[in-house]
């Protein structure tokens, strides 16, 4: 069963003289162990279509299916025990440690009080093991970087304990090397805990070199394929659609992901 | 569905991990300090009475001079309690609203409801014909009656508006521009009032601005107890929603909160907390921002589940402290009560806020 499905989803925003559609008739499936990464131009619907996703936003027409159920029909509580999200920016939250605000995550499982149980702590622990942030654990999160407190948000939405994980440009405000620690510990987090991971970015390279698969999203539509798929065939520059622009990938056999040696090498400028 | 951690770990070194950091043993002193404040609040005023006679005396005795008995238990004991129940409520409402609105500025009186009070008390006081003229001429019980019923009436119909608004419109902030353009709009009517009052009328209603606690009999108490503790039973059963809301609406929303549910809830609790402190005792201000920041400062955390009984508590000391330094023990002068909360709470508030500063750099 997948983790995510859509049946004919059409996204966009009600408006008093006609809707504003962004996508329409998508039928995207999303399992388990999987990374997949949206990619579009601004203001083309990326965001948008992740809040349908997410259930924070009613689709114009179609459905969203979490686990095989219809979302539209679940409790709020429900939705959170299947999907759990990451924002572009990360909250401040005052006066919270780090142990704190990664335990927030418990939510949907624990007491009216908020109590954690001892299995609680154990998620809360292992999810701060798992993005290696147990050293963040006691400090203020007002104290600590965008990228430290984006990791703590990553394990926040771990200890959730969703097979699904759907992350909204989570790197926008990171560093190159915090960008590709991120992607990598995304791409651990859908090997090692079975987690199917979709995230909305704007870094071509490390999509393309990570996810399994790529979500093109133009005005004509949404194409689907695997990194190489969408190189090979010119989707990708179709997407971004700039004139004497180009992609090129380079083929590395000596890259540690193997089977995973497509990666964006350069983008030419042929004005330059 | 996440297989089990695999890691090997020592829960004991993980449990109340999350309080790191935080003092929770403070709310027992300010419990222990709430205490103190009441047996001084029943003992000083214009006569000093020993504290073994009131102890005495609400047990049930006689104490040995017979006009301190009716001093405790006709005056002191509703006005320390008024105290009591307009702190925690003004303090926990605070709470709410900096927390929901996710601004370290909001106070109970955002949402318009203390506005919509004033507005009745105005109607009454400087709209009104002769009868009401007369009425409160005469300083008399069935004034005093009048005011609170104008205010809580004025409070209650804010209070319908604001759910009927927060029912409908989709998030904080929105709310917020309304409450605070509402109350605009109702301060321009009252200063149009005023504008056209008698000079004795405008005296009358700029008393009742003051604030007191002193003007709620043993009768009304009971009234004023129920709404409060209602707003503060309510106010808990928000404690986990308000502990997500923390880190933005999107992310509450995302972790099963039900939003609509939740802003109700706090909007009806602060909105009963405010009316009734509102009704019975005038606009109290400041208590309502100060008490949340100096919670948060003390406890060291933003965990509700320690703010929310901190705030009762400090809410009730402050309110304590406030009533006894108005009333100037030993004199027969009372000062305004707002005065007192402001100029003794300003101070404390830039101290705390100076030190978070500090802390954070």
């Amino acid at each position: 069963m997948m983790a995510l499905e859509t049946r004919a989803l059409t996204i966009g925003y009600r408006r008093r003289r006609g809707n504003i559609v962004l996508a329409r008739d998508l039928d995207l499936q999303l399992g388990r162990g999987s990374l997949v990464g949206i990619l579009g131009a601004n203001g083309v619907g990326k965001s948008t279509l992740l809040r349908t996703l997410a259930c924070m936003q009613a689709p114009l027409a179609g459905q969203v299916l979490l686990d095989g159920e219809e979302a539209a029909r679940m409790l709020p509580l429900d939705v959170a025990r299947r999907l759990c999200i990451v924002l572009t920016a990360a909250p401040q939250a005052s006066l919270l440690n780090g142990y704190a605000l990664v335990a927030l995550g418990r939510y949907p499982h624990s007491d009216w009080l908020g109590r954690l149980s001892k299995s609680d702590h154990a998620q809360v622990a292992w999810a701060l093991q798992a993005v290696g942030a147990t050293d963040l654990a006691e400090q203020r999160v007002s104290q600590l970087s965008d990228g430290q407190r984006q990791k703590l948000m990553i394990a926040r939405a771990l200890t959730q304990d969703c097979p699904l994980m759907l992350l909204d440009e989570p790197t926008a405000f990171l560093d190159y090397p915090r960008r590709l620690e991120t992607l990598r510990l995304l791409r651990r987090l859908t090997r090692d805990a079975d987690r199917a991971v979709l995230v909305c970015t704007h870094e071509l390279d490390l999509a393309l070199r990570y996810c399994d698969e790529l979500w093109l999203m133009n005005e004509s539509g949404m194409k689907v394929g695997s990194p190489a798929a969408v190189l090979r065939d010119g989707s990708l520059s179709e997407t971004f659609g700039i004139d004497n622009f180009s992609f090129a990938a380079n083929h590395n056999k000596n890259d540690r992901l193997r089977g995973r040696s497509y990666r964006l090498w350069a983008v030419q400028d042929s004005n330059l | 569905m996440l297989r089990p951690p695999r890691l090997p770990i020592v829960l004991s070194a993980w449990q109340g991990r999350e309080y790191a950091g935080a003092k929770p043993l403070l709310l027992v002193a300010l419990a222990l300090l709430m205490c103190l404040l009441l047996m001084l609040s029943l003992a000083l005023g214009s006569a000093s009475i020993p504290l073994e006679q009131i102890i005495a005396t609400l047990l049930g005795g006689e104490a040995e001079n017979a006009a301190w008995t009716n001093i405790v238990l006709k005056f002191r004991l509703p006005k320390t309690l008024t105290a009591m129940l307009a702190g925690m409520a003004l303090g926990v409402s605070g709470l709410l609203m900096q927390t929901y609105f996710r601004n370290p500025l909001a106070e109970p009186f955002v949402l318009g409801v203390s506005s919509g009070a004033s507005l009745g008390v105005a109607l009454v006081v400087l709209g009104a014909g002769t009868a009401g003229g007369i009425l409160l001429a005469g300083q008399n019980l069935a004034g005093d009656l009048l005011l609170t019923a104008a205010a809580g009436l004025g409070a209650a119909l804010t209070m319908t508006l604001v759910l009927l608004v927060a029912a409908r419109i989709p998030n904080g902030v929105t709310l917020l521009i309304l409450g605070l353009m509402f109350g605009y709009l109702v301060a321009a009517l009252v200063s149009l009032l005023l504008y056209f009052a008698l000079p004795e009328r405008i005296q009358a209603y700029i008393n009742w601005t003051f604030g007191s606690f002193s003007g709620v009999t043993s009768q009304q108490l009971p009234i004023l107890t129920l709404i409060v503790v209602a707003g503060l039973l309510l106010a808990a059963a928000q404690v986990k929603p308000l502990n997500a809301l923390l880190l933005s609406e999107d992310y509450a929303r995302s972790l099963g909160v039900p939003m609509r549910q939740t802003r109700l809830g706090i909007v009806l609790a602060t909105a009963l907390l405010v009316s009734a402190v509102t009704a019975f005792c005038g606009p109290i201000a400041f208590i309502g921002i100060a008490v949340p920041h100096i919670c948060r400062g003390l406890l060291s955390s933003s965990d509700h589940r320690l703010l929310l009984p901190g705030t009762i508590l400090a809410g009730a000391c402050v309110a304590l402290a406030a009533g006894l330094i108005a009333e100037l023990p030993g004199s027969n002068i009372v000062l305004p009560l707002n005065v007192v909360t402001a100029l003794m709470g300003a101070p404390v508030v830039m101290l705390v806020v100076l030190r978070q500063a500090r802390g954070l750099s």
